[in-house]
């Protein structure tokens, strides 16, 4: 929490080009970590860096936040900060959906070419959502 | 090894292994032996029956009434079995709103999901985070118990299952015991062989104990703040586990409501499976919540890769483990091989086996549906389907998507208007800070014809009931809103408008306006007229969109927007540029559908003036040499005529591509 109130107070100030190395290597737990990385992706705050975004967002989904994993897939989708991987990308949206991340699984029922399977992907999706 | 029996019989007739009272047992001999198959069902949801209730067709892949025969089979495979449930029960489908909101159940009535478990002869279950969804009255109702806590006031015991629920980490505020009884040693009679191998009867006290997510506290916070507590999972378990092997438990059964996690312990974890399996005396686990199948030594889920799980034999920890998936798609089985000491059972664990079966046959198909099921809730299955015919309100026009990517509006326009009302609703409410900011709305087709000329969304004029709603919102999502600026609502609407491939007007061949690698769900549109834009599809992919206005007024890079639109989009889905939930503002816990639903109620009817006729976009004017083209279902120009849309015209009924669409010109110059 700590760090996100610097990480905050960094962006607010508005004259930030890159968080400084010692905010950066506090980022060790997955929530910070992913919301290090949609700054650089959105340049909140700091320049957009797409390799820092993806670099940041990455260590979140590998440490298990299913939002970042939905978020590195499309990335890795897109070649974003990334070189382009379908597979990988394929594999971190799975992640996601295993967790049960409402648009991952969404997102697999529309790629889905069996009706009945993205159906029943559809309905995970609707109980997901119900744990915010 | 897995029975090929042949399931030919309905659950009135199911070999049944009745409890009976500990002074009419004989206590079993040193050296007997039994075999105990312990069997679960988690996250019915309700769905006794395999049915969609907003398709209206059947759903075999489904329902209990399937689970039904692997339950049949395996009281047939094994000489004694007992069955349990984990919880997330009551709560999921049309049918369980019905019971619960629309027509509530009388005292003297029977919830149909336990009509059905009490003629399987369940013998015991646990309490889901689900159950709490309607409320404590209503839970404390169906589960034929008196709860003693505040706003629940119930004069007298109403009808129930007659199988023993058990819950023991969660407590009412007001008297600080228990809610259910946290937990039951159930006494019950197996056939067994002496030392000798002669047939025996005797006792085995299955204790049974459960756990529900102690997250429910804010999840169903409206129902629970200060009338009850939870305590952690594990806490619950160190608590009442001894007290269960001091009264005689032979075997400990955890009925868990959560599934595995390693993440450092806290007495808030949702899926404590993976520490509950380390507190000394769990004897077998039976696991739900996380929607999984367990044992599973294909899956790559993480959770089963934990140090402790063996994923192939169903082991976490050592403790035999089940997940029997959702929606009765499986059972779980955990058969456990006893042999008595001369004072108790204990468990040959090197022999127990763990599985989950499938109601789904290895050629795809499913097992038959027992009859006697939906028998025994006809009346509520039809209520059901009844009140999910039942009008919301009426439309005066034909709504459909045959058009939508040529700028029809008449099945998107209302999703916008009632996204756009409740955002409005919402920010005047809770943040002012945003009054002042305009509220747009996004929605897209999302039925094109991926499937066929048949998939498209097609609501006829008429009255608009529940499973029309379903049609005008597919897809399973809650509001969300975002704020934007003019740059990023450029942005959106570029990202949206990759749906057209680039037109060379120079060109004299036919043109295909659609580019089919980007589905019509990502083609967002608001359909407000006070902001307009064109589309120019004879630029590039990325910089189509021109004369971007709000009233009027071209809009400007740093204006601010505030956006309605879906936890999909607002999350990421589609990957539009600075959607990835970094702009969220509002994470609606009313669904995308429901919100529809709310806005026909109160509109009451709706027209094609007020509901179907404005548009936003259209595309920019241009003269091409030759056609411009798509496809659609056949015979259906006139509702393109009847949107308004005079630069259309049917070129041939079958375009020739054997799947049944029509081709469509569009004249890009009018």
């Amino acid at each position: 929490m700590k760090m996100l109130a610097l990480l905050l107070a960094l962006a607010c100030a508005g004259t930030v080009q890159a968080a400084p190395a010692t905010v950066v290597a506090q980022a060790q737990d997955a929530g910070s970590a992913y919301k290090l990385g949609l700054m650089y992706r959105n340049g909140t705050g700091v320049a957009v860096d797409a390799g820092l975004a993806a670099h940041w967002i990455g260590v979140a989904a590998r440490g298990g936040l299913a939002q970042a994993m939905f978020t590195l897939s499309n990335m890795l989708a897109a070649g974003e900060g990334v070189t382009a991987d379908a597979g990988a990308a394929r594999r971190w949206l799975e992640e996601a959906a295993a967790l049960g991340y409402p648009a991952a699984l969404q997102e697999l029922a529309m790629r889905e070419p069996d009706p009945r399977q993205a159906e029943l992907l559809l309905r995970q999706a609707a109980h997901a959502l119900q744990h915010p | 090894m897995r029975s090929s029996f042949p399931c030919q019989i309905g659950i009135a007739f199911l070999p049944a292994v009745f409890a009976l009272p500990a002074l009419a047992a004989p206590a079993a001999p040193k050296g007997a032996s039994a075999t105990l198959a312990v069997l679960e069902t988690t996250d019915l949801h309700s769905n006794v029956v395999g049915y969609d209730y907003f398709k209206l067709a059947e759903e075999p892949s489904i329902g209990l009434d399937r689970t039904a025969r692997l339950i049949a089979q395996a009281r047939a495979e094994f000489a004694n079995t007992v069955l349990f449930d984990n919880g997330d029960t009551i709560q999921g489908n049309a049918l369980a709103d019905y019971q619960a909101l629309v027509k509530p159940l009388r005292c003297d009535q029977t919830l149909g999901i336990y009509k059905v478990m009490n003629a399987l002869k369940y013998d015991g279950a646990s309490i889901g985070n689900h159950e709490f969804n309607y409320g404590l009255g209503f839970l404390s109702q169906v589960t034929g118990k008196r709860f003693q806590v505040a706003g629940v006031d119930q004069p007298k015991r109403c009808a129930g299952p007659a199988f023993p629920q058990v819950l023991a980490n969660v407590y009412s505020v007001k008297t600080n015991k228990p809610l259910f009884e946290p937990y039951r040693i159930i006494e019950k009679k197996v056939s067994a062989q002496d030392a000798n191998g002669r047939a025996i009867t005797a006792i085995v006290k299955v204790g049974i104990i459960g756990f529900t997510p102690p997250t429910i506290m804010s999840w169903d916070k409206r129902w629970l703040d200060g009338r009850v507590t939870t305590t952690g999972v594990r806490e619950a378990a160190l608590k009442y586990i001894p007290e269960m092997r001091k009264k005689g438990a032979d075997i400990v059964v955890a009925i868990a409501h959560g599934g595995l996690d390693a993440n450092p312990y806290t007495a808030q974890m949702e899926n404590a499976g993976w520490y509950l399996a380390q507190v000394p005396g769990v004897d077998a686990m039976l696991l739900g919540h996380s929607h999984q199948l367990f044992p599973n030594a294909a899956s790559t889920a993480p959770q089963f890769n934990l140090p402790g799980v063996d994923k192939a034999r169903g082991l976490v920890h050592g403790v035999p483990t089940v997940m029997a998936n959702l929606w009765g798609k499986h059972l779980g089985v955990i058969a456990l091989q006893l042999r008595a000491d001369g004072k108790g059972w204990t468990i040959e664990k090197d022999k127990t086996v763990v599985e989950a079966r499938s109601a789904q046959n290895a050629d795809k198909s499913f097992v038959a549906a027992d009859p006697a099921v939906l028998a025994l809730i006809r009346e509520e299955h039809e209520a059901t389907i009844g009140y999910v015919k039942t009008p919301v309100g009426s439309t005066d026009f034909r709504m459909t998507t045959y058009f939508a990517d040529v700028g029809d509006t008449s099945a998107i326009a209302v999703v916008n208007a009632a996204q756009t009302q409740y955002v409005q609703n919402y920010v005047a409410a809770n943040l002012p800070r945003y009054a002042k900011l305009p509220v747009l709305s996004m929605s897209a087709p999302f039925k094109s014809g991926l499937a066929g000329a048949f998939d498209f969304t097609d609501v006829p004029a008429g009255n608009l009931a529940l499973n029309n709603a379903a049609d005008l919102y597919l897809y399973p999502n809650a509001l969300y809103a975002v704020k934007i600026d003019g740059a990023g609502l450029k942005a959106w609407l570029e990202t949206s408008a990759r749906r057209f491939n680039t037109i060379d007007p120079l060109r004299p061949e036919a043109q295909e306006l659609v580019n089919p690698t980007v589905p019509s769900y990502n083609f967002d549109t608001p359909t407000s007229p006070e902001i307009s834009y064109e589309i120019d599809v004879t630029q590039p992919a990325g910089a189509r969109i021109r004369n971007l206005a709000l009233r009027g007024v071209p809009v400007a890079p740093g204006q601010e927007f505030i956006v309605a639109t879906n936890n999909y989009r607002a999350s990421g889905g589609g990957n539009f540029p600075g959607l990835d939930g970094s702009k969220t503002i509002l994470a609606s816990p009313d669904t995308s559908r429901d919100v529809l639903i709310a806005y026909i109620r109160d509109v009451k009817k709706l027209t094609r003036a007020t509901h179907g006729a404005a548009r936003s976009w259209r595309f920019t004017p241009v003269k091409t040499a030759g056609p411009v083209v798509f496809h659609s279902a056949p015979g259906v120009l006139s509702l393109a005529q009847a949107a308004g849309l005079d630069n259309v015209s049917q070129l041939r009924a079958d375009d020739g591509l054997g799947k049944g669409f029509a081709l469509y010109a569009l004249d890009l110059a009018k």
